[in-house]
């Protein structure tokens, strides 16, 4: 179960830097 | 003047008299000019030359957010996995356990968003490593991200056109050489000399007067302390924060602590108008950012210094005014002082217990962090007081059929929409969770997760609400201070607040920043007679009437149900 939630976690982690990264060229076209 | 009363006067006028002499300071380290913390620059060149970082190289502001974006990514993961495997690490004397993966993930967003936010209490759920190399260390480099951030603003704000705004590495490396490290070792020596515990050692049993026996966590403790304050953290290394005797021992260790929560936060205003030459600026946001500290501070320590009306009914005297939740050796002036102080900051360190303050003083403390822009953290306080600045400059303009202009730029559609998206994300991350939260505790109660929502709240009714509303306005706000009645170590609390903190750090960096690094980019219109001061009277109440228009109209209905029908109850 923690291993599992652990993967989750790395995963949210990732999508949301990615999100961020992604906020920072739409803002320069927005 | 009461004693009480004199203390904190005593606390704001020392934190100006040093703020402005510290913002000179801080703007001629950006200049580029001579100062006495100029023999750091070998230890710089050298940090620079191990990193293989240019630190002449100039960037964009798309360069500066991938690069602060990039390096906490790291420090995420690194904090991540330090403290799910803090059994396994060395200093460990007393044996602490690692952290769950959801108390991992909210602990490690916590500190890398400036929030310290702590579901864990640190005398039993970190070690000293964790205690030094994660949050220590992120204490240090979140508020010098921050701080570099805003460096981005403030040069992008000069007058001339470019897209060149610096280096990010140069900027980061001197907040914590030139700013934050200096003023931490001597917050640091003070309080190591007056009792905060600076040893290695494990755990001490003692005998108590009564005869019990106990053991009392010690640890080098001084400097994580002043960071904590000075970097606008609030992460304690006791779980009672700086209300613990050994976190905040006597009555000028909490004058010390308190002076280095509002100290940068005030200085990086004057810093502006130092920095760019337009004191007059600096003085105009200084004056509105006050007014609202004021309009925040005064009913909360008038409320506190009045005692609880409940207890008044029952005919019990109050002399030293509502103690419930307060230590003795600071009062109830200097308690309400601190909890205003720390929370208009987004510092969320605690000397009394924010859950047993009156409601009008759980209100101030509330709006403080939905406001978030009265002094704020280090650097991100005035960035989302920036946003609000763009704001006014563009309800002006409409006002008066003019192009709304800010220092020579023109404020245009783009500016306003990422104006308008980072001003609404912030009720919208608040008001969203507190909805969901309240929402599952009312239909699923008793729902069967290992917390079950029923045993979230330690009171009932409008404070129980309150205790909800104000973990997820801390969490936004990335502040940190809680409401301790709400059962916060489990994995909705945990994972819910985590995603908030996440938002609320990020999105508000890169806003400001991309607003600024566009506006650099425009053409300079030099002022003439049709142009709107931005440094007078007139433009500061126009600032000040759309903060509170913003965050009245936003956050009013949700303190109604909480804090305002409390203070209702109890009269």
């Amino acid at each position: 179960m923690d291993a599992i939630l652990t993967i989750a976690y790395v995963l949210i982690f990732a999508i949301f830097f990615w999100l961020f990264f992604k906020t920072v060229n739409y803002f320069e076209k927005i | 003047m009461n004693t009480q009363l004199t203390g904190v006067v005593t606390m704001y006028v020392l934190t100006v008299l040093l703020a402005i002499p510290l913002g000179k300071y801080i703007a001629k380290v950006y200049n580029g000019e001579k100062t006495w913390l100029n023999f750091m620059a070998p230890l710089e060149r050298l940090i620079f030359k191990l990193s293989g970082i240019n630190p002449e190289r100039e960037m964009n502001w798309k360069q500066h957010l991938k690069a602060l974006l990039t390096v906490n990514a790291i420090w995420l993961f690194y904090s991540f996995f330090a403290l799910l495997f803090q059994s396994h690490l060395p200093l460990n004397p007393d044996g602490n356990p690692s952290q769950t993966p959801d108390l991992a993930f909210n602990t490690a967003i916590s500190f890398i968003t400036n929030t310290n936010l702590q579901d864990y209490s640190g005398e039993s759920g970190a070690t000293y490593y964790t205690q030094l190399f994660v949050f220590t260390f992120l204490h240090f480099v979140s508020a010098a991200a921050g701080f570099a951030a805003m460096m981005v603003v403030f040069k992008a704000m000069k007058e001339k056109v470019t897209d060149k705004l610096g280096n990010f590495w140069d900027f980061f490396i001197k907040a914590i050489t030139r700013v934050l490290m200096p003023i931490s070792i001597v917050v640091a020596i003070i309080l190591a000399f007056n009792g905060t515990t600076t040893s290695y050692k494990g755990k001490e049993k003692l005998i108590t007067l009564q005869g019990d026996t106990v053991s009392v966590s010690r640890g080098p403790a001084a400097g994580m302390i002043a960071i904590k304050q000075v970097g606008t953290n609030g992460g304690g290394w006791y779980g009672a924060n700086s209300a613990h005797p050994l976190e905040n021992p006597n009555y000028i260790t909490n004058m010390v602590e308190n002076i280095s929560i509002i100290l940068i936060p005030i200085a990086l205003v004057f810093a502006l108008g130092f920095y760019l030459k337009k004191r007059k600026l600096s003085w105009v946001i200084y004056g509105v950012m006050t007014v609202g500290f004021l309009i925040m501070l005064i009913p909360s320590i008038n409320a506190e210094l009045n005692g609880s009306p409940a207890l008044a009914h029952m005919g019990i005297a109050q002399n030293g005014g509502a103690m419930e939740g307060k230590e003795v050796r600071f009062g109830a002036a200097a308690s309400a002082y601190w909890g205003v102080t720390t929370t208009v900051t987004s510092n969320g360190s605690v000397n009394a217990m924010h859950d047993s303050m009156m409601p009008i003083s759980g209100m101030s403390q509330m709006f403080d962090m939905m406001i978030n822009a009265f002094y704020g953290g280090v650097g991100v306080g005035y960035m989302n007081f920036y946003i609000f600045i763009i704001i006014a400059v563009f309800i002006s303009g409409l006002m008066v059929g003019r192009t709304p202009e800010f220092l020579g730029r023109k404020i245009e559609a783009r500016e306003m929409k990422i104006a308008s998206l980072i001003a609404l994300l912030h009720p919208f991350l608040i008001l969203v969770g507190t909805a969901i939260a309240s929402y599952l505790l009312v239909n699923y109660p008793n729902i069967n997760w290992a917390e079950k929502p029923s045993a979230w709240l330690a009171n009932p009714s409008f404070h129980g609400f309150s205790e909800m509303l104000y973990q997820f306005t801390s969490s936004s706000a990335n502040n940190g201070s809680g409401y301790e009645g709400l059962g916060d170590n489990s994995i909705f609390w945990n994972v819910s607040a985590g995603i908030v903190m996440f938002i609320g750090r990020f999105l508000p960096i890169i806003g400001p920043v991309a607003i600024a690094g566009l506006l650099a980019n425009k053409k300079f219109i030099p002022e003439s007679a049709g142009t709107l001061k931005s440094d007078s009277v007139t433009f500061g109440i126009m600032i000040f009437a759309v903060i509170f228009i913003v965050a009245a109209l936003s956050f009013f209905p949700a303190l109604a149900l909480g804090p305002i029908a409390e203070h209702v109850s109890i009269k």
